[in-house]
């Protein structure tokens, strides 16, 4: 065979190969198979690979089901209520805890819209009698994402109409083909088997030569292993602990968050809960330098309480615990962060109970 | 989807097999599914707009062709105005509001236009000029009006240069549109070579610059004396082969499918004076300025009743086209002074070159050719970079906040963290290509035989150094090109 047939048959390879990949990186069922296959070491850690920080965590499990109707407590949550290890999650504790029915929806940052409770589909179809509690949970670095400007969105994009269908469609395909394929593929090479092995293997050696380290985990800690998440430390993002968070900043995310709670109160008859959880370097920051934290979630919780928005404060019973309340390898919570955040909610929730008393 | 992404990787490799696969009459629609998706990856709603101008131009330069006189006219200047009104919009409409709203408050009178933030659509100012020129060639009778809707849709939209140049002139790239692609290993092998150079150009060089450079460039104010020259030295390289970079994968991906590109760049920085420059450093711009932009305003004076060209109207013209072509390069202040000084250097070689003769023949550097080259060298060389700092800062006042600084050496800056080990491979392994001629005539540009410069084993060596230098130094973070914006 000369040289030329040999490259051609390389190309049509290539070409199939690449065809292939692009199939299952655009199959869901695969990519979560995918994700739950790499759960196991912490999500931070699937996106370096760096053997030094392969601490072996709890597995994790799926939302179980929810009461779907007529709750008490609707809670909308990212991916710290979505996601549960050895504990049961968020929504699931609180229920039990309070003894209310609690029904959840967790919304993630590629569709915001549902970080804005007008929008949550079975909260528009609950009875305007009863009274009801909504929460939203949101980590501290989509704070200012989400809410410092206030987004309008129309109620007919969320119900069951032709139009929200194909926007919901269109919507995915854009997700899948285009606007996070990038970071569909990242995942995919890093991490499926195949090619794992030798990304690994390929990182572990940077790291340790080089000190190189994948930019979605750029400031990490040898001792203790810990690594952070880039939105957490990239100095120039508005998520980043180092984000310019002015008073005027502060004032109109609080009064975009006051405005909802204002909705909920006229419209559907319920009361906004807000949860801003810490980030998990604004607690752990001290492991690899002594920056200052600017006080942004104190700041916030303060302008909001003065509008009237019940807060439940994370941020102080977190970093004055002494253990340790999010993985070294994941950006979420562990079991305490967990039992603290439900604790401190079941408290908030007995609070406004015995003021309506 | 950037050249150097692993998504832009899957991409191409499906888009060469699927292309030497398909029988002839399926392949330019394969190519044009590709380009769209290529282009969707940006941000999928703009396809509509680059379509837009696909039909638009389509329509038109058919009834340019079949029209005369004065209905030939209009029509040719509705192409013109549909095209560069988009361009307009997009690009410059905020710096328009931006601009008139403070002369109107001097008047009392507020801007009666909306703010509006319009996003600048990717390549943008490439296809436009693309389209620009295929018009006007019609309308001057230089070429026939393309019949084929697929044809002018792949010229229009072609993957390897939409977003960032070469701007191509339909003259070279629509026929090759025409003409059967067959698989050619000689192709492939020189389109991967072209590739791979500029991918190393990218990643290594340009990419672990930028850290430094953005740092000190980024933090106006916070860097004086030694780091700001450093930074500005660097950023001259970083633009270079960034944008070179980009040319060459550009050219070597479309070398792998069968088409030639320009060539966009030929070692400007070698370049001895700065018309030699400008011939050397984004020549499909420059020509692209010089055929329709310099031809338009020779036609404007004739029009208006001039005569002969004199000197001062070729001055006044020149400093007309590279305040245009500041202005291209980005919709600000800094970018049209940047444009301005090229300019002012430009008519400058011709009105002091007496002067220097004089000055060459007084200090008897005249007799001493090399000495006298590598002074103008030399000279063009800092120009360009002083020039730079225009480019780079964003705006003018912070440029001339760097011009001051550069001299205060007593300033205490803060360090730097980025890889001094990177930093330095990038910088030898520049001057290692530039300074290594051979390298560049045998492998950058459109030559297949590699051999002039390498004996086989050394050949080898070189590509697996580079290969070594791309895995452990490469930046395969998510930074685009800097031509992007444009």
């Amino acid at each position: 065979m000369n040289k030329s047939k040999l490259l051609l048959i390389c190309i049509y390879f290539l070409g199939l190969t690449s065809f292939l990949i692009f199939l299952l990186v655009n199959t869901p069922p695969f990519m979560h198979w995918l994700n739950d296959r790499n759960a196991g070491y912490g999500d931070l850690y699937s996106l370096c690979k760096v053997k030094n920080f392969n601490e072996k965590l709890p597995p994790r499990f799926n939302i179980s089901e929810l009461p779907k109707n007529d709750a008490d407590i609707y809670l909308i949550g990212d991916s710290f209520s979505g996601i549960a290890r050895d504990f049961k999650h968020l929504p699931i504790q609180l229920g039990e805890k309070t003894g209310k029915k609690v029904d959840a929806i967790i919304a993630s940052d590629v569709d915001i819209r549902f970080f804005y409770p007008q929008n949550y589909p079975r909260l528009i179809h609950s009875s305007r009698t009863r009274r009801k509690i909504v929460i939203i949970e949101c980590v501290e670095r989509q704070i200012l994402t989400y809410y410092q400007n206030f987004t309008n969105y129309k109620p007919e994009e969320f119900v069951s109409t032709p139009y929200a269908k194909i926007s919901e469609l269109a919507n995915k395909i854009n997700i899948h083909l285009f606007s996070q394929a990038g970071a569909f593929y990242q995942f995919f090479f890093l991490n499926s088997p195949g090619f794992s092995s030798v990304t690994e293997f390929w990182n572990t050696f940077k790291f340790n030569r080089f000190g190189t380290i994948a930019k979605e985990t750029p400031v990490y800690s040898k001792n203790p292993p810990f690594i952070f998440y880039f939105e957490d430390t990239k100095k120039d993002l508005v998520k980043s602990f180092y984000a310019n968070h002015s008073d005027s900043v502060i004032k109109k995310t609080a009064e975009n968050i006051a405005h909802i709670g204002k909705i909920l109160h006229e419209n559907f008859n319920a009361e906004l809960i807000f949860i801003p959880v810490p980030n998990k370097y604004t607690i752990y920051h001290k492991f690899v330098n002594n920056d200052s934290y600017d006080q942004f979630l104190p700041k916030l919780q303060t302008a909001l309480e003065l509008r009237g928005v019940v807060v439940v404060d994370l941020y102080h019973p977190f970093v004055n615990s002494n253990e340790l309340l999010y993985y070294p390898t994941d950006t979420h919570w562990n079991r305490r962060g967990i039992q603290i955040a439900v604790e401190q909610t079941k408290k908030t929730l007995d609070r406004i109970s015995i003021n309506q008393n | 989807m950037l050249f150097s992404s692993i998504q832009f990787f899957v991409f191409f490799f499906m888009l060469i097999a699927g292309y030497y696969a398909f029988p002839y009459r399926l392949r330019m629609p394969f190519l044009l599914l590709a380009n769209c998706f290529f282009y969707m990856s940006f941000a999928p709603v703009l396809i509509l707009l680059l379509f837009s101008i696909i039909v638009f131009d389509y329509v038109i330069t058919l009834m340019i062709e079949k029209s005369t006189g004065f209905t030939k006219n209009i029509l040719f200047s509705l192409g013109l105005l549909f095209n560069l009104g988009i361009l307009g919009f997009y690009k410059y409409y905020l710096f328009f509001i931006i601009t008139l709203a403070p002369f109107l408050a001097i008047f009392n009178i507020s801007c009666p236009f909306p703010v509006i933030n319009v996003v600048l659509p990717i390549g943008l100012s490439f296809y436009t000029f693309q389209s620009i020129s295929y018009i006007v060639d019609v309308y001057r009778g230089e070429m026939s009006a393309e019949k084929s809707f697929l044809s002018l849709s792949l010229y229009l939209s072609f993957f390897a240069n939409i977003v960032s140049g070469p701007i191509e002139r339909a003259q070279n790239l629509l026929p090759q549109f025409k003409t059967d692609h067959q698989y050619n290993y000689d192709n492939v092998v020189q389109g991967a070579k072209l590739f791979y150079v500029g991918l190393f150009r990218k990643v290594v060089i340009a990419d672990n610059l930028a850290k430094y450079v953005n740092q000190v460039y980024d933090n106006n104010g916070a860097y004086h004396g030694m780091p700001l020259i450093l930074a500005s030295y660097l950023f001259a390289i970083q633009i270079y082969c960034d944008f070179a970079g980009y040319s060459e994968m550009a050219l070597g991906l479309a070398k792998a499918l069968g088409y030639n590109l320009t060539l966009n760049f030929n070692s400007p920085y070698k370049a001895k004076s700065i018309p030699e420059f400008w011939k050397k450093w984004h020549i499909s711009l420059t020509s692209w300025f010089r055929d329709y932009l310099f031809v338009a305003l020779e036609y404007i004076y004739a029009f208006l009743g001039g005569e002969t060209i004199t000197k001062t109207r070729w001055y006044v013209n020149m400093l007309v086209v590279f305040v245009v072509s500041g202005l291209w390069h980005g919709a600000g202040w800094s970018f049209i002074v940047w444009g301005l000084l090229h300019g002012v250097f430009l008519i400058s070689s011709p009105l002091l070159k007496n002067f220097r003769e004089q000055l060459a023949a007084l200090t008897r550097i005249n007799k001493a050719p090399r000495i006298r080259s590598a002074i103008a060298l030399f000279t063009t060389f800092h120009l360009v970079t002083f020039a730079w700092i225009f480019f780079r800062s964003g705006t003018i006042s912070a440029a001339f906040t760097n011009i001051v600084n550069i001299f205060d050496f007593n300033y205490n800056s803060n360090s730097i963290s980025v890889n001094y080990l990177a930093l330095a491979i990038a910088v030898s392994t520049f001057l290692f290509i530039e300074l290594k001629g051979s390298i560049k005539t045998s492998i950058i540009k459109h030559s297949s035989n590699t051999s002039v410069f390498l004996t086989p084993v050394l050949r080898i060596a070189f590509y697996v150094i580079i290969t070594v230098l791309i895995l452990f130094f490469g930046q395969f973070e998510a930074t685009n090109f800097i031509y992007f914006q444009f």
